[in-house]
């Protein structure tokens, strides 16, 4: 059993430096941008947030998760400046891409509770159990993914594995595996070949 | 002396800007016009190129908050007379602004899909991007340049996708998407972007 100080991945990088939540796991050469994605992350359950070989959660994202959320992410799977916004669960599989500005939730907060009054509230301290909302449904994101910027994954949304998304999407119904979905709104724009060479080159890459 | 807000300066290749929450240095591989103004070098963050001339300028160009991720080799070239508003530029070949260009906040404009569309290629750059991981190993991805005409207003929060051209004057709607080529005087809007109606019967 590997002490909690192992599982955690080093954030001397951080200029936040508070400590990571206990509940959370992460497998070997994980990436944690800040500890302020943990913002509003009220988790309780274990693991609260599990992360795959390779998998990293970057820049401005937020994992904004009630105590009954989890959070599970595959390997090498990358979240560049994403909010989650968890009641349930959101399965993220391997190889997956979320772009900046993506809102994936498995909830529609109730705005009784999610009010402007509520984030008013210095540090939200004294944080009572907030109920989750009875509507939250499981988001589930199968192995290579890959979700433009802007795009919005609502409550219990399945994504096919190797499925795009384009930019600035709204995605409110299952997709299957293998197409790419864009627009507004969302429509099959075509379906991606799953067995096409792997064309790969080592020159040229991009930022 | 107290620290002020970002104020707009001088945009001058290679000095450092007065009160600049971000220490960093204007790249010194830039060619600006007289009157060019930027807030702080924190827009020049994702700037990766090297070669002279990668950023070009006309005259009294205004930068506010808005971040020029210019690739490695590639180039962004911006007219007389443009607003930049919190917007992003992104850049992997070639960008091209004409004069009077004004680019209103979260724009995105891309001339590249920063990830290959092929699900087997996305398993390998997923790796290669992984912390730790070997970079060069990134499959290819074909940018296409894009290019914006005179005139031409963007409304806040659109997107201009690789490979598309914006004729002059024309109009993009807020919220859009631009995915094909805009003609010129048009006004255009939704995700995909389709066209409304010209410039003048709007």
């Amino acid at each position: 059993m590997k002490s909690p100080e192992q599982r955690h991945p080093d954030m001397s990088h951080d200029w936040r430096q508070i400590p990571l939540p206990a509940n959370i796991v992460c497998s070997e050469n994980c990436f944690l941008q800040s500890a302020q994605i943990f913002g509003q992350f009220h988790s309780t359950r274990s693991p609260g947030l599990t992360m795959g070989t390779g998998s990293g959660i970057y820049s401005q994202s937020q994992l904004v998760v009630g105590e009954r959320g989890a959070i599970r992410l595959g390997d090498y799977a990358c979240i560049n400046s994403a909010t989650l916004q968890c009641e349930a669960e959101i399965t993220i599989g391997a190889h997956c891409l979320i772009a900046w500005g993506v809102v994936i939730a498995d909830c529609v907060p109730d705005p009784a509770i999610w009010s402007g009054r509520w984030f008013a509230k210095p540090r939200h301290r004294g944080r009572p159990t907030i109920p989750a909302p009875a509507d939250a449904r499981p988001v589930v994101l199968c192995d290579n993914v890959w979700v433009g910027f802007g795009s919005v994954i609502m409550p219990g949304v399945t994504i096919g594995e190797g499925a795009i998304i384009g930019c600035r999407t709204v995605i409110d119904t299952d997709v299957p595996p293998y197409t790419l979905v864009a627009g507004s709104p969302a429509r099959m724009i075509r379906a991606l070949d799953r067995d096409e060479s792997r064309k790969l080159h080592s020159s040229d890459c991009i930022a | 002396m107290m620290a002020t807000q970002p104020e707009l300066q001088p945009l001058i290749a290679g000095a450092a800007l007065a009160n600049d929450w971000y220490d960093a240095q204007i790249p010194g591989n830039i060619v600006v016009g007289d009157g060019t103004c930027i807030d702080s070098s924190h827009s020049f963050y994702f700037f990766q190129a090297t070669q002279p001339g990668a950023l070009t300028t006309g005259r009294d160009v205004v930068f506010w908050r808005s971040s020029l991720a210019v690739g490695p080799r590639a180039s962004l070239s911006v007219g007389d007379d443009c607003y930049f508003c919190n917007c992003s530029i992104v850049c992997e070949e070639k960008v091209t602004i004409g004069d009077r260009v004004n680019v209103s906040f979260g724009v995105t404009i891309a001339d590249c899909d920063f990830h290959p569309v092929d699900p087997a290629q996305r398993i390998q750059d997923t790796i290669a991007l992984a912390p730790g991981g070997d970079r060069s190993q990134r499959p290819v991805i074909r940018p296409r340049p894009v290019t914006i005409g005179n005139d031409v207003w963007i409304g806040a929060n659109a997107s201009i996708l690789k490979g598309v051209t914006i004729g002059d004057g024309a109009l993009v709607s807020p919220g859009s998407v631009v995915t094909e080529d805009v003609p010129p005087y048009c006004v255009v809007a939704g995700n995909p972007a389709r066209i409304l109606s010209d410039v003048e019967t709007s």
